[in-house]
């Protein structure tokens, strides 16, 4: 109720936040304030998970409410850092498609067998609009379970590996 | 004017003739000087019927006849004598002494304009839209005179008009205008030969096209050995065989991979010219559709108003498809065709004239058919597209609006209404066809004809000894050749006819000044503080007049709550003032300086606008909270962000600020959508702020939380509200209350209140509907 207040003089500067994160013996994040109040569990949440997947980082307290937002790792002190990454490494799990071994039809719902830099797996795909194009050669799949896959370069692609993917984007 | 002897009506015209015309002739101190002129297009029984109406410092003339007036230019208004350019004396005049009123009446589509004269009507004329500005002129001319009551002020007056100055260009012009003659927009040119029209697009591909020519040349010419090299197979080797003689038959072959070798060689280069043409063609047909596309992008708010989406959609994809069609297919065949023709012509009346003359007979006739069919196929298949057109219009108006359709149930209507659309294309494209189904068999015919008329002909000349077996056969081969080219060129008359429609459409949208134009002479402040002058502020939409002279000054930083009934012209106002429209007459200024004189993207970057309906394009929550300013770097968006309170759920979502919004996106509710609009003005930080409507899209409670956004957001900025709820006004330094396009009250909430006016019954209102609305005052705590 304080926090959603009306009025001007809620400000920005939560990027400069003191404090340091830690990794708590439940194997969660926490994050200890400048005055040392301990908040935890934390989630480290990137806010350009796609376009800048390594800045940006929002630590976000089980309430919602944003703690610290670090604009790059690597400003921080190591002991900070280091946890921060390997959350970060978790959310950001995307296995990269190397090889598209089968697919099972022209139509969705249509099941995909691939290789990817995580090994073999495979995936349903609901609709075309699940597989777009981040940059001229980078695309992104998201199966019907909500994982994500992603093709770093289709120009690295075996030509029949990449005609399965061009027809969609 | 007391005189109860003078007939009103008979009395002027004749008794001022005199005068008139002594004036003339010996010009008084101070010379009559035309005051406005103005043309009624209609008589009394409402056909059009064009006079010419004189308003003078004396005197209101009138001619039955319309002649041409100078541009109230400065030297038309210093013209010593009124009466040069005029074809006769005046049909009728009037003292402007006597008359006690002159004003123009509004009825519906036709406008009277009428002068009394001691409580009576002395005439009245009858004007449509068109002419409504000049009578506009007209009257507030007479009214300047009539209020200053003196002609000889008449000169001191010529003085004033002449320091107005045009905001575009910054030179002299009359008053009453809103922009100098010189400054104007032109009208569009005519819809004159638009196939010709292209080749401002061709231009740039000269070369190309070039070499495309002379491979169709070479090809052509290449097409045409074979035929050739069967004249000596037979003359030479078969018919000297057949009759008995002996004869080398080691010749057979060679001739053979003579034909063959021309044959590959024709291939060849008829595949590089079709490639190097179709390119251009289709490098034409881009460009077209990017000139199109960013002039549509120039033109103001008030052309897309007027027009269908669909329809425009329609023009710029579409209709360029077809042109580069025709561009990249048809134009190359017809090319090859003449070529071949112009070709097969020549060879023909080299091998025997006589021959050829009779081959070429049949051509008038054709040529003077196609003449006769063109227009009419023109003509067809522009229906063909315009109902095509309207039948793209259903689309992009039920596609969006599916909601609507499916709440109200009204899928079935829906599909009766595009059914009737896709009815129509195929009446047009049946109307056409039927021409067309008669045009190309009597062509057929007409070779057909042709062919026997040379059978019988060469046989003929066979018969005399005047030519061999082998020319005759030579011939017939190329007749065959040259009439199925004849054929190709009277189909593709279809083709071109269809470009031609489609070239139409296009450059109607070319055409098209944008109305809100770029100065002559534009003033690029470097900085605005943002105060604003509104003066006597008039605006029209067609013949409907919104605004009637808004008067208003606004501070820098001052905040302007604008309220009343909808229709009062608050929208409008706000339009104006960003500069989608021009108004048509009186002006803004922003600093004390004409926003017409600025140009229109420096000044509308110092606008931040948030609507009622946030619009977010299809891309990510980053790129659309940067799209007044893409350049801006990640920490500026999440600033602007956390400002507008949309950081908070923005780092709920999956992607953060990647996710994808707009179509097909992420769905966000309508106040999250407001807060990224909000964010998106902050983010260019506008001297000015328009917020329309901005929270009467959402309920309550996202109301609360985003006029916490908007107070950050208009901190310091010179801002106008819109709004129908009136407690998100509580901030306002000023209220102004517009109603039926007038400024009927302004000042503070409080001072609003007391005065018991038509604020405070909208409060009153507000409170009746809304118990636990808190009231404005106490609001923020």
């Amino acid at each position: 109720m304080p926090k959603d207040s009306v009025g001007p003089a809620k400000t920005i500067p939560r990027q400069t936040a003191v404090g340091r994160v830690v990794r708590t013996l439940r194997g969660q994040l926490a994050w200890i304030d400048h005055q040392g109040r301990s908040f935890e569990p934390v989630q480290a949440i990137p806010l350009f998970p796609v376009s800048q997947p390594d800045g940006w980082i929002s630590l976000v307290s089980s309430s919602g409410e944003e703690l610290a937002l670090f604009e790059s790792l690597e400003a921080l002190p190591p002991e900070t850092a280091d946890p921060l990454r390997e959350e970060l490494a978790l959310r950001q799990w995307v296995p990269r498609i190397q090889r598209v071994v089968s697919v099972s039809g022209t139509s969705e719902p249509c099941e995909w067998v691939v290789e990817t830099d995580r090994g073999r797996t495979q995936f349903v795909l609901t609709s075309e609009e699940n597989i777009r194009r981040l940059s001229d050669h980078t695309v992104q799949i998201i199966a019907s379970s909500g994982a994500k896959f992603r093709v770093e370069d289709t120009k690295q692609l075996d030509p029949r590996s990449r005609r399965f993917i061009e027809w969609y984007v | 004017m007391n005189d109860p002897n003078s007939n009103p009506h008979e009395g002027s015209s004749h008794r001022h003739a005199g005068p008139a015309e002594q004036s003339s002739q010996a010009p008084p101190v101070n010379p009559e000087t035309v005051l406005a002129h103005c043309a009624p297009d209609l008589d009394s029984t409402l056909r059009f019927q064009s006079r010419q109406l004189l308003l003078t410092t004396d005197r209101l003339l009138e001619w039955t006849t319309p002649f041409a007036i100078l541009p109230a230019t400065h030297s038309s208004w210093e013209d010593p004598d009124p009466r040069a350019p005029t074809p006769g004396a005046p049909e009728r005049q009037w003292d402007l002494k006597d008359l006690d009123e002159l004003a123009l009446r509004e009825c519906g589509s036709v406008g009277l304009l009428e002068i009394f004269s001691q409580g009576k009507r002395t005439a009245v004329w009858y004007l449509s839209a068109d002419q409504w500005p000049d009578a506009r002129q007209l009257v507030a001319a007479w009214q300047a005179w009539h209020s200053d009551g003196q002609s000889d002020r008449a000169t001191e007056s010529d003085g004033e008009e002449l320091t107005e100055v045009c905001p575009s260009c910054g030179g002299g012009m009359a008053a009453g205008q809103s922009i100098c003659d010189g400054c104007a927009a032109r009208p569009a040119p005519p819809p004159s030969q638009s196939l010709w029209r292209l080749m401002r697009f061709a231009k740039p591909h000269a070369r190309s096209i070039l070499a495309g020519f002379l491979l169709t040349l070479a090809s052509t010419a290449a097409a045409m050995i074979p035929p050739y090299l069967t004249m000596p197979l037979l003359d030479e080797v078969l018919v000297p065989f057949q009759a008995g003689k002996d004869v080398s038959f080691w010749r057979v072959p060679s001739y053979l991979a003579g034909l063959l070798l021309a044959a590959i060689l024709a291939w060849l280069l008829s595949w590089a010219k079709t490639y190097v043409l179709a390119k251009v063609g289709e490098t034409i047909s881009a460009d077209l559709r990017n000139v199109t596309y960013s002039h549509l992008q120039k033109l103001s708010l008030e052309f897309f108003g007027g027009r269908r989406t669909g329809d425009l959609i329609a023009r710029v994809s579409d209709d360029t498809q077809r042109i580069c069609d025709f561009l990249s297919m048809q134009l190359i065949d017809f090319a090859t065709d003449v070529v071949m023709i112009g070709l097969t012509a020549v060879l023909l009346f080299w091998i025997h004239p006589g021959l050829a003359l009779a081959t070429l007979i049949p051509f008038p006739l054709i040529a003077w058919l196609i003449q006769r069919v063109r227009q009419k196929l023109r003509h067809g298949f522009a229906r063909g597209v315009a109902a095509w057109a309207e039948m793209v219009n259903v689309l992009a108006d039920t596609i969006p609006g599916i909601r609507v359709v499916k709440a109200f149930a009204q899928e079935h209507r829906e599909v009766e209404r595009f059914a009737s659309k896709n009815r129509q294309v195929l009446d047009a494209n049946n109307r056409v066809n039927r021409l067309w189904a008669a045009f190309v068999p009597v062509i057929a015919l007409l070779t057909d004809i042709g062919v026997l008329f040379i059978w019988g002909f060469g046989a003929w000349l066979v018969a005399k000894g005047q030519i061999t077996v082998g020319v005759l056969t030579v011939f017939i081969t190329y007749i065959g050749r040259l009439y199925a080219r004849l054929d190709s060129m009277s189909r593709m008359l279809a083709g071109t006819q269809r470009a031609a429609a489609s070239t139409h459409r296009i450059f109607e949208i070319l055409d098209r000044v944008p109305s809100v134009p770029e100065p002559v002479k534009p003033i690029r402040p470097q900085k605005l503080e943002g105060s604003i002058a509104i003066r006597n502020l008039h605006f029209r939409y067609g013949a409907r007049e919104v605004l009637h002279g808004i008067d208003l000054k606004i501070q820098a930083g001052e905040m302007i709550g604008l309220v009343g009934p909808s229709g009062s012209g608050k929208s409008t106002l706000v339009n104006l003032v960003c500069r989608f429209y021009d108004p048509q007459s009186g002006s803004i200024a922003v600093d004390g300086i004409d926003i017409r004189s600025m140009p229109v993207s420096h000044y509308r970057s110092h606008i931040g606008i948030v609507l009622q309906e946030p619009f977010l394009f299809f891309g990510t929550i980053a790129e659309n909270i940067a799209y007044g300013r893409p350049e801006a770097s990640r920490r500026e968006i999440i600033e602007a962000a956390q400002a507008a309170k949309a950081h908070d759920f923005i780092l709920r979502l999956p992607d953060g600020y990647d996710s994808m919004v707009g179509e097909r996106g992420q769905s966000l509710s309508g106040g999250e959508r407001q807060r990224i609009s909000i964010a998106r003005a902050l983010l260019t930080d506008p001297r000015i702020l328009i917020l329309d409507e901005a929270t009467s899209a959402v309920d309550t409670q996202t109301e609360r939380e985003i006029q916490g956004a908007l107070d950050f957001l208009a901190q310091g900025r010179t801002t106008i509200a819109i709004a129908h709820r009136l407690s998100t006004l509580r901030k306002a330094n000023r209220i102004i209350v517009l109603e039926a396009g007038r400024i009927t009250e302004q000042g503070s909430h409080q001072e609003l209140l007391e005065l018991g006016g038509t604020y405070t019954r909208l409060c009153q209102e507000q409170h009746t509907l809304q118990p636990d609305a808190s009231d404005p005052q106490d609001a923020p705590t």
